[in-house]
């Protein structure tokens, strides 16, 4: 798989739009990494240290997600992550090489005994700290918007 | 991550520092469960001083949540203390602050679980 599997949209003419692609194997141990990258890239987009924590943070979930329930811990298979830089908002793409989900399927981690569970919260918690949180129609690539500061 | 456990006259504070993520939750879970698995006191009791904890991903809330379930189950109880406004509103978005009480300070919510342990149900208030 080759990051050109992510479609981006052209820019528009005079409109500026830069995009950071990196692969990471599926491994806890390399999360951090993918962490340390966003927040990186956020504080240089002016985001300040609790925005850039919470993009960091909602890339985190969508990591694991891909980790453990798209590519099943299978450290042969990559997570790869885009982040689409435009003028006014910062888009990040994290796409696994699973059979994908649907995510309307996904039960709320709120609701009755379900808050006794231990793991499930990673979409409420994303939808929380990004203003867009979207899977393509198969389910194998989130998109998390968050419009950047003026 | 940086993680410091001690024990208190009413019970076991963990202090969590930094970003806890990834291994760093799978850890805190396996300390947490450690701590609570070896208190030599017949119900033990757990607070989590969050002060200086950047953020929790999910993978950590279920950390706590399974040390709130093991602390229960040995008769004991777990909240957390000095809670930020980012980690309080994490748990009130996932609605754990229902199961997972807070307290201003360590000494607050170590009193507080003690009295509930002893019987007193108002004892247990989120901050």
């Amino acid at each position: 798989m080759r990051f050109e599997h992510f479609i981006h949209p052209l820019p528009k003419s005079g409109e500026r739009v830069q995009t950071i692609a990196a692969a990471f194997p599926s491994a806890l141990q390399y999360v951090p990494a993918l962490e340390a990258l966003v927040h990186s890239l956020a504080r240089a987009l002016s985001f300040d240290e609790r925005g850039a924590n919470e993009i960091a943070a909602a890339a985190v979930e969508g990591a694991m997600n891909a980790l453990q329930h798209g590519n099943q811990k299978d450290i042969s298979k990559n997570i790869f992550l885009a982040a689409i830089v435009e003028p006014n908002r910062l888009t990040i793409k994290i796409k696994d090489e699973g059979a994908g989900f649907d995510v309307e399927k996904v039960e709320d981690p709120r609701e009755g005994d379900r808050i006794w569970k231990d793991s499930g919260r990673g979409i409420l918690i994303m939808r929380y700290y990004m203003d867009s949180v979207s899977y393509d129609p198969s389910g194998v690539e989130l998109t998390l918007v968050k419009k950047r500061p003026r | 991550m940086k993680l410091r456990i001690r024990q208190e006259q009413n019970g076991w504070v963990a202090e969590v520092e930094g970003k806890v993520i990834a291994q760093e939750s799978v850890k805190l879970g396996r300390k947490l469960e450690e701590t609570i698995l070896n208190a030599q006191e017949g119900s033990p009791h757990i607070v989590v001083n969050v002060a200086q904890t950047a953020y929790l991903d999910s993978q950590g809330l279920g950390a706590l949540v399974r040390a709130r379930q093991s602390v229960q189950a040995r008769g004991g109880l777990m909240a957390l203390s000095e809670a930020p406004q980012h980690i309080l509103r994490l748990l009130e978005i996932t609605k754990l602050s229902q199961i997972i009480p807070a307290y201003p300070n360590d000494a607050a919510a170590l009193k507080a679980m003690r009295a509930q342990a002893d019987g007193d149900p108002s004892a247990q208030t989120n901050a």
